[in-house]
Protein backbone atom coordinates (compact mmCIF):
# COMPACT_ATOMS: atom_id res chain seq x y z
CA UNK A 1 0.00 0.00 0.00
CA UNK A 2 1.47 3.25 -1.08
CA UNK A 3 1.43 6.28 1.05
CA UNK A 4 -1.07 8.86 0.00
CA UNK A 5 0.31 11.81 1.88
CA UNK A 6 0.52 14.99 -0.06
CA UNK A 7 4.07 15.85 -0.90
CA UNK A 8 4.71 19.44 -0.16
CA UNK A 9 7.85 21.22 -1.08
CA UNK A 10 10.25 22.03 1.66
CA UNK A 11 10.02 25.75 1.10
CA UNK A 12 6.23 25.72 0.95
CA UNK A 13 6.09 23.61 4.07
CA UNK A 14 8.42 25.93 5.86
CA UNK A 15 6.42 28.92 4.79
CA UNK A 16 3.26 27.22 5.96
CA UNK A 17 4.90 26.36 9.24
CA UNK A 18 6.09 29.92 9.62
CA UNK A 19 2.63 31.25 8.95
CA UNK A 20 1.20 28.75 11.43
CA UNK A 21 3.72 29.95 14.01
CA UNK A 22 2.47 33.47 13.46
CA UNK A 23 -1.08 32.24 14.10
CA UNK A 24 -2.47 32.69 10.62
CA UNK A 25 -5.86 31.07 10.24
CA UNK A 26 -5.30 29.68 6.75
CA UNK A 27 -2.04 27.97 7.61
CA UNK A 28 -3.56 26.47 10.71
CA UNK A 29 -6.52 25.22 8.67
CA UNK A 30 -4.22 23.59 6.15
CA UNK A 31 -2.20 21.87 8.81
CA UNK A 32 -5.31 20.70 10.58
CA UNK A 33 -6.86 19.36 7.37
CA UNK A 34 -3.72 17.41 6.67
CA UNK A 35 -3.13 15.98 10.10
CA UNK A 36 -6.58 15.63 11.65
CA UNK A 37 -7.80 12.50 9.76
CA UNK A 38 -4.72 10.51 10.74
CA UNK A 39 -4.92 11.62 14.34
CA UNK A 40 -8.61 10.87 14.55
CA UNK A 41 -8.10 7.47 12.93
CA UNK A 42 -5.26 6.59 15.26
CA UNK A 43 -7.22 7.56 18.34
CA UNK A 44 -10.35 5.88 17.11
CA UNK A 45 -8.51 2.67 16.28
CA UNK A 46 -6.88 2.71 19.70
CA UNK A 47 -10.33 2.47 21.23
CA UNK A 48 -10.30 5.79 23.01
CA UNK A 49 -13.55 7.29 24.08
CA UNK A 50 -14.21 10.92 23.24
CA UNK A 51 -11.98 10.77 20.23
CA UNK A 52 -12.80 14.26 19.06
CA UNK A 53 -12.07 15.87 22.40
CA UNK A 54 -8.79 14.05 22.65
CA UNK A 55 -7.91 15.11 19.09
CA UNK A 56 -8.71 18.69 20.07
CA UNK A 57 -6.33 18.39 23.01
CA UNK A 58 -3.65 17.09 20.70
CA UNK A 59 -3.92 20.05 18.35
CA UNK A 60 -4.08 22.54 21.16
CA UNK A 61 -0.92 21.05 22.63
CA UNK A 62 0.68 21.24 19.22
CA UNK A 63 -0.28 24.90 18.91
CA UNK A 64 1.12 25.69 22.32
CA UNK A 65 4.54 24.34 21.41
CA UNK A 66 4.64 25.22 17.73
CA UNK A 67 6.72 28.36 18.32
CA UNK A 68 9.60 26.25 19.59
CA UNK A 69 9.30 23.54 16.96
CA UNK A 70 12.20 23.09 14.56
CA UNK A 71 11.89 20.77 11.57
CA UNK A 72 10.11 20.02 8.36
CA UNK A 73 6.73 18.52 7.57
CA UNK A 74 7.74 14.93 8.30
CA UNK A 75 9.12 15.96 11.64
CA UNK A 76 5.93 17.87 12.36
CA UNK A 77 3.84 14.84 11.47
CA UNK A 78 5.94 12.56 13.66
CA UNK A 79 5.76 15.06 16.46
CA UNK A 80 1.97 15.38 16.27
CA UNK A 81 1.49 11.61 16.38
CA UNK A 82 3.86 11.41 19.32
CA UNK A 83 1.62 13.87 21.13
CA UNK A 84 -1.43 11.83 20.14
CA UNK A 85 0.19 8.62 21.40
CA UNK A 86 1.01 10.20 24.75
CA UNK A 87 -2.49 11.58 25.05
CA UNK A 88 -3.92 8.18 24.27
CA UNK A 89 -1.83 6.58 26.99
CA UNK A 90 -2.94 9.24 29.44
CA UNK A 91 -6.57 8.61 28.51
CA UNK A 92 -6.12 4.91 29.05
CA UNK A 93 -4.60 5.47 32.45
CA UNK A 94 -7.42 7.77 33.44
CA UNK A 95 -9.96 5.23 32.17
CA UNK A 96 -8.31 2.40 34.06
CA UNK A 97 -8.33 4.49 37.24
CA UNK A 98 -12.03 5.23 36.77
CA UNK A 99 -12.81 1.61 36.00
CA UNK A 100 -13.97 2.32 32.49
CA UNK A 101 -13.19 0.19 29.48
CA UNK A 102 -12.10 1.91 26.33
CA UNK A 103 -13.56 -0.53 23.87
CA UNK A 104 -15.84 -3.35 24.76
CA UNK A 105 -13.94 -6.43 23.68
CA UNK A 106 -15.96 -9.03 21.87
CA UNK A 107 -16.93 -12.04 23.92
CA UNK A 108 -15.18 -15.14 22.65
CA UNK A 109 -17.49 -18.13 22.20
CA UNK A 110 -16.52 -21.73 21.84
CA UNK A 111 -13.04 -23.03 21.30
CA UNK A 112 -12.07 -20.56 18.65
CA UNK A 113 -11.74 -17.18 20.32
CA UNK A 114 -12.39 -15.37 17.08
CA UNK A 115 -15.43 -17.35 16.16
CA UNK A 116 -17.91 -15.35 18.14
CA UNK A 117 -16.32 -12.09 17.13
CA UNK A 118 -16.47 -12.81 13.48
CA UNK A 119 -20.02 -13.86 13.85
CA UNK A 120 -20.96 -10.42 15.00
CA UNK A 121 -18.90 -8.48 12.50
CA UNK A 122 -19.81 -7.66 9.02
CA UNK A 123 -18.31 -5.47 6.41
CA UNK A 124 -15.90 -2.74 7.29
CA UNK A 125 -17.01 -2.66 10.87
CA UNK A 126 -15.62 -6.14 11.13
CA UNK A 127 -12.14 -4.93 10.36
CA UNK A 128 -12.30 -2.10 12.85
CA UNK A 129 -13.53 -4.24 15.64
CA UNK A 130 -10.99 -6.90 14.84
CA UNK A 131 -8.36 -4.49 16.15
CA UNK A 132 -9.56 -5.17 19.64
CA UNK A 133 -8.06 -8.64 19.37
CA UNK A 134 -4.58 -7.33 18.88
CA UNK A 135 -2.20 -6.54 21.64
CA UNK A 136 -1.78 -2.82 22.41
CA UNK A 137 1.66 -2.72 20.84
CA UNK A 138 0.49 -4.54 17.71
CA UNK A 139 -2.50 -2.26 17.45
CA UNK A 140 -0.42 0.87 17.82
CA UNK A 141 2.09 -0.28 15.25
CA UNK A 142 -0.59 -1.28 12.76
CA UNK A 143 -2.42 1.97 13.20
CA UNK A 144 0.66 4.14 12.91
CA UNK A 145 1.98 2.30 9.92
CA UNK A 146 -1.36 1.92 8.06
CA UNK A 147 -3.48 4.86 9.20
CA UNK A 148 -0.90 7.55 10.03
CA UNK A 149 1.41 6.37 7.22
CA UNK A 150 4.54 6.62 9.27
CA UNK A 151 7.65 4.75 8.29
CA UNK A 152 9.22 2.06 10.43
CA UNK A 153 11.76 4.48 11.82
CA UNK A 154 9.14 7.12 12.56
CA UNK A 155 6.89 4.55 14.20
CA UNK A 156 9.77 3.33 16.29
CA UNK A 157 10.50 6.91 17.27
CA UNK A 158 6.91 7.58 18.29
CA UNK A 159 6.53 4.35 20.26
CA UNK A 160 10.07 4.49 21.69
CA UNK A 161 10.89 1.09 20.26
CA UNK A 162 13.51 -0.29 17.95
CA UNK A 163 12.88 -0.62 14.24
CA UNK A 164 13.18 -4.41 14.37
CA UNK A 165 10.59 -4.63 17.10
CA UNK A 166 8.28 -2.39 15.10
CA UNK A 167 8.61 -4.65 12.05
CA UNK A 168 7.88 -7.75 14.07
CA UNK A 169 4.90 -6.18 15.78
CA UNK A 170 3.56 -4.97 12.47
CA UNK A 171 3.84 -8.40 10.85
CA UNK A 172 2.24 -10.22 13.73
CA UNK A 173 -0.50 -7.65 14.03
CA UNK A 174 -1.40 -7.91 10.39
CA UNK A 175 -1.37 -11.72 10.59
CA UNK A 176 -3.69 -11.66 13.55
CA UNK A 177 -5.96 -9.17 11.89
CA UNK A 178 -6.13 -11.20 8.70
CA UNK A 179 -6.79 -14.34 10.65
CA UNK A 180 -9.73 -12.74 12.43
CA UNK A 181 -11.19 -11.28 9.27
CA UNK A 182 -10.84 -14.42 7.19
CA UNK A 183 -12.30 -16.55 9.86
CA UNK A 184 -15.23 -14.20 9.94
CA UNK A 185 -15.60 -14.35 6.20
CA UNK A 186 -15.42 -18.12 6.31
CA UNK A 187 -18.19 -18.21 8.88
CA UNK A 188 -20.34 -15.86 6.93
CA UNK B 1 -8.32 -23.13 9.92
CA UNK B 2 -5.37 -20.80 10.13
CA UNK B 3 -4.96 -17.70 8.01
CA UNK B 4 -1.56 -16.27 7.59
CA UNK B 5 -0.27 -13.23 5.91
CA UNK B 6 1.52 -14.29 2.82
CA UNK B 7 4.33 -11.89 2.26
CA UNK B 8 5.42 -11.57 -1.31
CA UNK B 9 8.98 -11.87 -2.38
CA UNK B 10 11.55 -9.29 -1.44
CA UNK B 11 11.30 -7.69 -4.84
CA UNK B 12 7.93 -6.30 -3.85
CA UNK B 13 9.25 -4.65 -0.75
CA UNK B 14 7.11 -4.73 2.36
CA UNK B 15 3.85 -4.86 0.46
CA UNK B 16 1.52 -7.48 1.92
CA UNK B 17 -0.62 -9.73 -0.17
CA UNK B 18 -3.70 -8.32 -1.87
CA UNK B 19 -5.98 -9.60 0.82
CA UNK B 20 -4.08 -7.88 3.56
CA UNK B 21 -3.81 -4.75 1.47
CA UNK B 22 -7.56 -4.71 1.05
CA UNK B 23 -7.91 -5.18 4.75
CA UNK B 24 -5.66 -2.24 5.50
CA UNK B 25 -7.47 -0.12 2.95
CA UNK B 26 -10.74 -0.88 4.64
CA UNK B 27 -9.20 -0.07 7.99
CA UNK B 28 -7.99 3.26 6.79
CA UNK B 29 -11.24 4.13 5.16
CA UNK B 30 -13.18 3.39 8.29
CA UNK B 31 -10.86 5.09 10.73
CA UNK B 32 -9.45 8.04 8.85
CA UNK B 33 -12.54 10.09 8.42
CA UNK B 34 -12.38 13.71 7.60
CA UNK B 35 -13.76 15.74 10.45
CA UNK B 36 -16.89 17.67 9.73
CA UNK B 37 -16.94 21.46 9.52
CA UNK B 38 -18.26 21.97 13.01
CA UNK B 39 -15.50 19.90 14.52
CA UNK B 40 -12.88 21.56 12.37
CA UNK B 41 -14.07 25.02 13.37
CA UNK B 42 -14.10 24.08 17.03
CA UNK B 43 -10.59 22.73 16.87
CA UNK B 44 -9.27 25.71 14.97
CA UNK B 45 -10.83 28.10 17.44
CA UNK B 46 -9.23 26.19 20.26
CA UNK B 47 -5.87 26.39 18.51
CA UNK B 48 -6.20 30.12 17.95
CA UNK B 49 -7.17 30.66 21.55
CA UNK B 50 -4.12 28.71 22.59
CA UNK B 51 -2.00 30.85 20.31
CA UNK B 52 -3.46 34.03 21.76
CA UNK B 53 -2.82 32.73 25.25
CA UNK B 54 0.76 31.95 24.38
CA UNK B 55 1.23 35.40 22.94
CA UNK B 56 -0.20 36.99 26.06
CA UNK B 57 2.13 34.95 28.21
CA UNK B 58 5.14 35.72 26.08
CA UNK B 59 7.72 38.06 27.50
CA UNK B 60 11.25 38.76 26.44
CA UNK B 61 13.78 36.55 28.03
CA UNK B 62 16.01 38.11 30.54
CA UNK B 63 19.61 37.82 29.54
CA UNK B 64 21.40 35.03 31.26
CA UNK B 65 24.35 35.44 33.52
CA UNK B 66 26.71 34.34 30.78
CA UNK B 67 25.45 37.06 28.51
CA UNK B 68 25.75 39.61 31.27
CA UNK B 69 29.31 38.56 31.94
CA UNK B 70 30.05 38.74 28.24
CA UNK B 71 28.54 42.20 28.02
CA UNK B 72 30.53 43.29 31.06
CA UNK B 73 33.74 42.02 29.52
CA UNK B 74 33.04 43.79 26.27
CA UNK B 75 32.30 47.03 28.08
CA UNK B 76 35.53 46.70 30.05
CA UNK B 77 37.56 46.09 26.95
CA UNK B 78 35.95 49.02 25.16
CA UNK B 79 36.59 51.32 28.10
CA UNK B 80 40.22 50.25 28.32
CA UNK B 81 40.71 50.78 24.60
CA UNK B 82 39.12 54.19 24.68
CA UNK B 83 41.19 55.31 27.67
CA UNK B 84 44.39 54.00 26.12
CA UNK B 85 43.65 55.67 22.82
CA UNK B 86 42.86 58.93 24.50
CA UNK B 87 46.07 58.88 26.49
CA UNK B 88 48.01 57.95 23.39
CA UNK B 89 46.43 60.81 21.47
CA UNK B 90 47.46 63.15 24.25
CA UNK B 91 50.97 61.62 24.17
CA UNK B 92 50.68 60.93 27.87
CA UNK B 93 51.60 57.27 27.84
CA UNK B 94 55.02 55.92 28.73
CA UNK B 95 57.35 55.70 25.78
CA UNK B 96 57.19 51.93 25.11
CA UNK B 97 53.44 51.91 25.57
CA UNK B 98 53.08 54.97 23.39
CA UNK B 99 55.14 53.36 20.67
CA UNK B 100 53.12 50.15 20.86
CA UNK B 101 49.77 51.93 20.80
CA UNK B 102 50.81 54.17 17.93
CA UNK B 103 51.93 51.10 15.96
CA UNK B 104 48.63 49.38 16.66
CA UNK B 105 46.74 52.51 15.69
CA UNK B 106 48.69 52.68 12.44
CA UNK B 107 47.60 49.14 11.64
CA UNK B 108 43.99 50.01 12.37
CA UNK B 109 44.20 53.30 10.53
CA UNK B 110 44.45 55.78 13.37
CA UNK B 111 47.35 58.18 13.39
CA UNK B 112 48.67 58.63 16.89
CA UNK B 113 51.77 60.57 17.92
CA UNK B 114 54.80 58.33 18.02
CA UNK B 115 57.64 59.11 20.40
CA UNK B 116 61.00 59.92 18.75
CA UNK B 117 63.82 57.47 18.66
CA UNK B 118 66.17 57.23 21.60
CA UNK B 119 69.09 58.93 19.89
CA UNK B 120 66.91 61.59 18.37
CA UNK B 121 65.23 62.19 21.69
CA UNK B 122 68.60 62.58 23.38
CA UNK B 123 69.63 65.07 20.71
CA UNK B 124 66.47 67.05 21.14
CA UNK B 125 66.92 67.12 24.86
CA UNK B 126 70.49 68.31 24.46
CA UNK B 127 69.39 71.02 22.07
CA UNK B 128 66.64 72.18 24.38
CA UNK B 129 69.10 72.21 27.25
CA UNK B 130 71.49 74.34 25.27
CA UNK B 131 68.73 76.72 24.34
CA UNK B 132 67.61 77.00 27.94
CA UNK B 133 71.16 77.61 29.08
CA UNK B 134 71.60 80.33 26.50
CA UNK B 135 68.39 82.02 27.50
CA UNK B 136 69.28 81.85 31.17
CA UNK B 137 72.67 83.46 30.62
CA UNK B 138 71.24 86.01 28.26
CA UNK B 139 73.84 85.41 25.64
CA UNK B 140 72.54 82.95 23.22
CA UNK B 141 74.96 81.71 20.65
CA UNK B 142 75.04 83.35 17.35
CA UNK B 143 74.05 80.27 15.53
CA UNK B 144 71.17 79.66 17.93
CA UNK B 145 69.99 83.18 17.58
CA UNK B 146 70.18 82.83 13.88
CA UNK B 147 68.11 79.70 14.13
CA UNK B 148 65.65 81.44 16.36
CA UNK B 149 65.48 84.41 14.05
CA UNK B 150 66.76 86.81 16.68
CA UNK B 151 69.02 89.71 15.87
CA UNK B 152 72.68 89.25 16.50
CA UNK B 153 72.87 85.85 14.97
CA UNK B 154 75.73 84.55 12.89
CA UNK B 155 74.42 85.93 9.70
CA UNK B 156 76.47 87.74 7.11
CA UNK B 157 74.47 90.86 7.71
CA UNK B 158 75.27 90.84 11.41
CA UNK B 159 78.99 90.47 10.89
CA UNK B 160 80.68 93.67 11.84
CA UNK B 161 84.08 94.08 10.15
CA UNK B 162 86.83 94.34 12.68
CA UNK B 163 84.75 95.24 15.63
CA UNK B 164 85.54 92.94 18.48
CA UNK B 165 82.85 92.83 21.05
CA UNK B 166 83.01 91.98 24.68
CA UNK B 167 80.47 89.28 24.60
CA UNK B 168 80.36 86.34 22.38
CA UNK B 169 76.79 86.81 21.25
CA UNK B 170 76.36 90.47 20.67
CA UNK B 171 77.46 91.41 17.21
CA UNK B 172 79.62 88.42 16.57
CA UNK B 173 81.29 88.55 13.20
CA UNK B 174 80.96 85.70 10.83
CA UNK B 175 83.29 82.96 12.01
CA UNK B 176 86.19 82.40 9.73
CA UNK B 177 86.01 85.83 8.26
CA UNK B 178 88.92 88.30 8.40
CA UNK B 179 86.97 90.35 10.85
CA UNK B 180 86.67 87.44 13.21
CA UNK B 181 90.36 86.76 12.90
CA UNK B 182 91.16 90.36 13.69
CA UNK B 183 88.87 90.31 16.69
CA UNK B 184 90.49 87.19 18.03
CA UNK B 185 93.95 88.62 17.59
CA UNK B 186 92.89 91.71 19.46
CA UNK B 187 91.52 89.58 22.26
CA UNK B 188 94.70 87.64 22.46
CA UNK B 189 96.73 90.79 22.69
CA UNK B 190 94.57 92.05 25.49
CA UNK B 191 94.94 88.75 27.26
CA UNK B 192 98.68 88.94 26.86
CA UNK B 193 98.76 92.36 28.44
CA UNK B 194 96.62 91.22 31.31
CA UNK B 195 98.86 88.25 31.89
CA UNK B 196 101.97 90.32 31.98
CA UNK B 197 100.49 92.86 34.33
CA UNK B 198 99.13 90.25 36.71
CA UNK B 199 102.21 88.05 36.78
CA UNK B 200 104.63 90.92 37.45
CA UNK B 201 108.16 89.59 37.80
CA UNK B 202 107.10 86.12 36.87
CA UNK B 203 105.99 87.11 33.42
CA UNK B 204 108.96 86.74 31.18
CA UNK B 205 108.98 87.82 27.57
CA UNK B 206 110.02 84.39 26.56
CA UNK B 207 107.00 82.78 28.10
CA UNK B 208 104.57 85.04 26.33
CA UNK B 209 106.43 84.59 23.15
CA UNK B 210 105.88 80.90 23.50
CA UNK B 211 102.15 81.08 24.18
CA UNK B 212 101.23 83.59 21.60
CA UNK B 213 102.02 81.50 18.55
CA UNK B 214 100.17 78.60 20.11
CA UNK B 215 97.11 80.64 20.67
CA UNK B 216 97.40 82.28 17.35
CA UNK B 217 97.63 78.93 15.71
CA UNK B 218 94.16 78.15 17.02
CA UNK B 219 92.74 81.20 15.36
CA UNK B 220 90.89 79.93 12.38
CA UNK B 221 91.94 80.86 8.98
CA UNK B 222 89.47 82.73 6.86
CA UNK B 223 88.71 79.60 4.94
CA UNK B 224 87.95 77.39 7.98
CA UNK B 225 84.48 76.39 8.91
CA UNK B 226 82.31 77.25 11.87
CA UNK B 227 83.51 74.45 14.11
CA UNK B 228 87.08 75.74 14.08
CA UNK B 229 85.86 79.20 14.79
CA UNK B 230 84.03 77.96 17.84
CA UNK B 231 87.16 76.26 19.09
CA UNK B 232 89.19 79.37 18.58
CA UNK B 233 86.65 81.42 20.49
CA UNK B 234 86.92 79.04 23.37
CA UNK B 235 90.70 79.37 23.41
CA UNK B 236 90.59 83.12 23.41
CA UNK B 237 88.22 83.04 26.30
CA UNK B 238 90.70 80.90 28.15
CA UNK B 239 93.54 83.33 27.55
CA UNK B 240 91.59 86.26 28.91
CA UNK B 241 91.33 84.57 32.26
CA UNK B 242 93.93 85.61 34.83
CA UNK B 243 96.72 83.12 35.25
CA UNK B 244 96.42 80.77 38.08
CA UNK B 245 98.68 81.66 40.94
CA UNK B 246 100.19 78.99 42.99
CA UNK B 247 99.51 78.99 46.62
CA UNK B 248 102.40 80.23 48.72
CA UNK B 249 104.26 77.43 50.39
CA UNK B 250 103.19 76.98 53.93
CA UNK B 251 105.68 76.32 56.76
CA UNK B 252 105.10 72.98 58.08
CA UNK B 253 106.30 71.81 61.43
CA UNK B 254 107.46 68.35 61.62
CA UNK B 255 105.36 66.36 63.85
CA UNK B 256 106.87 64.64 66.77
CA UNK B 257 105.91 61.09 66.79
CA UNK B 258 103.67 60.34 69.64
CA UNK B 259 104.53 57.54 71.92
CA UNK B 260 102.47 54.55 71.64
CA UNK B 261 99.29 54.60 73.51
CA UNK B 262 100.12 51.68 75.78
CA UNK B 263 103.77 52.16 76.57
CA UNK B 264 105.31 49.75 79.02
CA UNK B 265 106.45 51.47 82.16
CA UNK B 266 108.06 49.64 85.06
CA UNK B 267 105.85 49.30 88.03
CA UNK B 268 107.09 51.25 90.99
CA UNK B 269 105.59 50.45 94.32
CA UNK B 270 103.77 53.15 96.10
CA UNK B 271 105.80 54.77 98.87
CA UNK B 272 104.51 53.91 102.22
CA UNK B 273 103.11 56.51 104.45
CA UNK B 274 105.29 57.60 107.26
CA UNK B 275 103.99 56.37 110.56
CA UNK B 276 101.96 58.75 112.51
CA UNK B 277 103.60 60.31 115.54
CA UNK B 278 102.21 59.02 118.72
CA UNK B 279 100.18 61.29 120.77
CA UNK B 280 101.63 62.46 123.97
CA UNK B 281 99.65 61.65 127.02
CA UNK B 282 97.11 64.19 127.93
CA UNK B 283 97.85 66.54 130.77
CA UNK B 284 95.21 67.41 133.23
CA UNK B 285 93.89 70.90 133.07
CA UNK B 286 94.89 73.39 135.89
CA UNK B 287 92.64 76.34 136.42
CA UNK B 288 95.09 78.83 138.07
CA UNK B 289 97.98 78.03 135.94
CA UNK B 290 96.02 78.37 132.85
CA UNK B 291 94.59 81.55 134.04
CA UNK B 292 97.90 82.99 134.95
CA UNK B 293 99.84 82.01 132.01
CA UNK B 294 97.02 82.04 129.57
CA UNK B 295 98.73 79.63 127.17
CA UNK B 296 96.25 76.98 126.13
CA UNK B 297 96.80 76.93 122.47
CA UNK B 298 98.72 73.71 122.21
CA UNK B 299 99.35 70.78 124.46
CA UNK B 300 103.11 70.75 124.04
CA UNK B 301 103.43 74.41 124.60
CA UNK B 302 101.21 74.32 127.50
CA UNK B 303 103.10 71.43 128.86
CA UNK B 304 106.32 73.24 128.52
CA UNK B 305 105.09 76.40 129.96
CA UNK B 306 103.17 74.64 132.57
CA UNK B 307 106.23 72.65 133.56
CA UNK B 308 108.19 75.69 133.77
CA UNK B 309 105.61 77.39 135.62
CA UNK B 310 105.14 74.38 137.84
CA UNK B 311 108.66 74.38 138.78
CA UNK B 312 108.41 77.96 139.39
CA UNK B 313 105.19 77.79 141.26
CA UNK B 314 105.77 74.34 142.82
CA UNK B 315 102.79 72.81 141.35
CA UNK B 316 102.89 69.07 140.85
CA UNK B 317 101.15 67.25 138.10
CA UNK B 318 98.50 64.83 139.01
CA UNK B 319 99.08 61.39 137.67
Amino acid sequence: MRRQTTTVGASACESRLDRARRGEHDALGELYAELAPGVLGYLRGSGVRDVEDLAGDVFVAMMGRLSGFVGDEAALRRWVFTIAHHRMIDARRRASIRGLELVAPPEPAGDDPYEGVVARLDGSALVVRALAHLTPDQRNVVLLRSVAHLSVAETADVLHKRAGAVKTLHRRGLAALARVVRSAEAVS
Amino acid sequence: MRFGVRWPSRSHGDMPDPGTAALLATLERELCTTPDDELTRAHLEAMELEYAFQMSQWEPRRPRIGRRVWALRMCTVAAALSVTTSLAAADALPTPMQRFVSAAGTVVGISLPEPPHKVLRAGLQFASGLRAFAHQNGRGGGSQRALAGEPGGNTPLAAAPGAPSGTAGAGDPLPGSPAARAALVAKLKNAKKVTQSSSGTNGSPGATAETSPTLLATVPAPDTDTTDATTATTDTTTTTKPPRTRRPPTTRTRRVPRPPHHAHTPHTPRPKRPPRPKRPPRTPKTGSGSTSTGTTTSNAASTTTSGTSATGTSATPVS
